[in-house]
């Protein structure tokens, strides 16, 4: 069953990437000519941009090491992906350059008439200042590409030699890497995102991004093995009951996305003191409750419901068609955290730039993606859960059954 | 009241419920199963000591209804709390607490859930309990020889006399074919 990337597979793959590359190279290009015109522009939706796709590649590196640590057979399938998606964390650190330059466009501690006006502010900048906002990123990056390269090579070293043992090591590092992830994660979040607006604090922000990361990477991840079966691309037929574990992750984890979020404005609007609510006021007015309000029906209700049912995350194309929907709100939820920092007294702002910016750096990092997707076979060589996966795809007929009836 | 088809043993004349086949592993079973199902048997039952992957199917098992009632008991926990925490806050006993409007929803948000959770619990256990027809001290099928070893180490399958193909020779026949290691007849 399982075999070589065959030469099909690897240049339909290639072709993908080469059109990522071209849209998101130029994409990139007229960002930049944006940028010289636009200036602070540029920067707010880089930054905006940036994070989505941030939140994708590290939510890949969060499920491969809890992949890792459980015996899941969904986790063998997405496994090669998901060291794909993990392996653009490289890529990551190197497009974290222009955050760094835009430091002065982006964040209100870089200013020092702000710092000397505001006394709160002036208290955090032992933290928040430059220096150690680069040193603390280099030091994220270095743990997070650590992280995925270990696995990376040990997954390899496994491939070549077929050594069972080398599945403890996976758990070694996975461990506690997931530890390491969610503390380096709390820092990072709070440095990139929750100092754009620096009075502000609130320990539930990075964890809100933690359900996000979760969200979009089994969204991401269904479309993946969509598009993956529908071109007849992979050397293995999904077994129905494996897709639904898909579909039980995205269910769930959209509902600990709304928990975490609710949580969060729920224990702001119950304490109900300015330091912290201002920034719940800034996003309920000036056109972004509107956003606001589709986050809250749409990033709950409507997935909530649509997922509800067991035929639904049976379904391989209702499954993919609500996974694409999610990867849109998701996006609409990056949006609203971020951007209303910028626009405090002007309201609901949306640029050009914001959705190029979103493509440009979407494009290179689906390249990438696509480039280390078409390096290897799909599916691991020596693993325990192949002849699973194989016992449930022949599946005794009945599998098969089902998935045509629905 | 929740099942497809009457769980109920129709109390026939003769006093027969059925035939159970015995057989030694989950393979067998599963086969047998399917064949059964494929030879026009509608009134098939499994009796397996561990889950077994695609036997549901195999019975023809089509899902019950309980999902709905489920939803339907998760749905009116959730709005009667929200309705009732609205009734009590607004009209029956306003109170003015840090100056909040009376209608502060985002404070009756937890209570809503818990509503909905415990609800749809109930639902789920009770209607379980209503679909497998309990509470109920004895089944006929516990009149097979040997059935208690379908919590231990054997595998059962049951024609019930209520299916409209079976013919008590001809369907022990049948099973005996499809490599049970014993076929019994089941009183009421």
């Amino acid at each position: 069953m399982v075999s070589e990337l065959s030469d099909a597979a690897r240049g339909t793959l290639q072709r993908i990437q080469r059109i990522a590359l071209i849209v998101g190279g130029v994409a990139a290009l007229l960002a930049v000519i944006g940028g010289v015109v636009s200036g602070a522009q540029f920067f707010h939706s880089y930054l905006f941009a940036y994070f989505f796709w941030m939140v994708l590649a590290l939510g890949a590196l969060l499920v491969l090491m809890i992949e890792s640590v459980t015996d899941g057979v969904w986790g063998l399938m997405l496994r090669r992906h998901l060291e794909s998606a993990a392996l653009t964390l490289p890529l990551m650190a190197l497009l974290f350059i222009p955050v760094i330059i835009g430091m002065g466009a982006l964040y209100p501690w870089m200013d020092p008439k702000i710092v000397a006006k505001y006394e709160v502010i002036a208290l955090k900048t032992p933290f928040l200042n430059q220096t150690g906002f680069i040193l603390r990123s280099v030091i994220y990056f270095v743990l997070w590409i650590g992280l995925a390269l270990l696995l990376y090579r040990t997954s390899n070293e496994r491939d070549r030699t077929g050594d069972a043992r080398l599945r403890d090591r996976m758990r070694t590092i996975a461990g506690p890497g997931i530890v390491v992830l969610a503390l380096s994660w709390m820092l990072a979040a709070t440095d990139w995102g929750m100092s754009l607006e620096p009075e502000w604090f609130s320990s539930m922000y990075p964890v809100a991004f933690v359900a996000g990361m979760l969200v979009s990477t089994f969204a991401f991840s269904i479309l993946v093995m969509w598009f993956l079966s529908s071109r007849g691309l992979l050397p293995y037929t999904i077994p129905v009951d494996r897709l639904h574990d898909l579909g039980k992750f995205q269910f769930a984890f959209i509902v600990v996305w709304t928990y975490l979020n609710f949580s969060q404005f729920l224990i702001i609007w119950s304490g109900n003191i300015p330091e912290e609510t201002f920034w719940y006021a800034y996003r309920f007015k000036g056109g972004w409750e509107v956003v606001a309000l589709m986050l809250f029906f749409g990033h709950f209700f409507v997935p909530f419901f649509l997922l509800l049912s067991r035929h639904a995350k049976r379904n391989i194309t209702f499954l993919t068609a609500v996974a694409a929907y999610i990867i849109g709100i998701e996006v609409v939820f990056v949006f609203w955290t971020i951007m209303p920092a910028f626009h405090h007294e002007t309201g609901f702002h949306i640029h050009w730039l914001d959705p190029l910016a979103l493509v440009a750096i979407g494009g290179l990092w689906l390249a990438l993606y696509l480039r280390n997707l078409a390096s290897r076979s799909l599916l691991p060589k020596h693993d325990h859960r192949l002849a699973l996966l194989e016992q449930q795809h022949a599946g005794h007929g009945h599998g098969q059954h089902e998935a045509a009836a629905h | 009241m929740f099942k497809r088809s009457a769980p109920s043993p129709a109390p026939e004349a003769s006093g027969l419920y059925g035939v159970m086949a015995e057989f030694a592993d989950a393979d067998t079973l599963l086969a047998a199963a399917s064949r059964t199902r494929d030879a026009g048997y509608t009134r098939i039952e499994a009796y397996t000591p561990i889950p077994i992957h695609g036997l549901d199917e195999a019975v023809g098992f089509r899902g019950t209804r309980l999902p709905w009632l489920i939803f339907a008991g998760g749905m009116t926990g959730a709005s009667f709390m929200f309705g009732f925490q609205t009734w009590v806050n607004t009209v029956a006993y306003p109170m003015n607490i840090g100056g909040r409007p009376e209608f502060s929803w985002p404070a009756f948000i937890p209570v809503t859930f818990e509503g909905m959770v415990l609800l749809a619990a109930f639902c789920a256990v009770f209607g379980l309990f209503a679909a497998c027809g309990l509470p109920r001290l004895h089944h006929p099928v516990f009149n097979a020889p040997r059935f208690d070893r379908a919590s231990v180490d054997l595998f059962f399958l049951c024609v019930e006399a209520a299916d409209p193909k079976f013919d008590e020779a001809a369907t022990t026949r049948f099973l005996e074919g499809l490599g049970a290691q014993a076929v019994s007849r089941v009183d009421n």
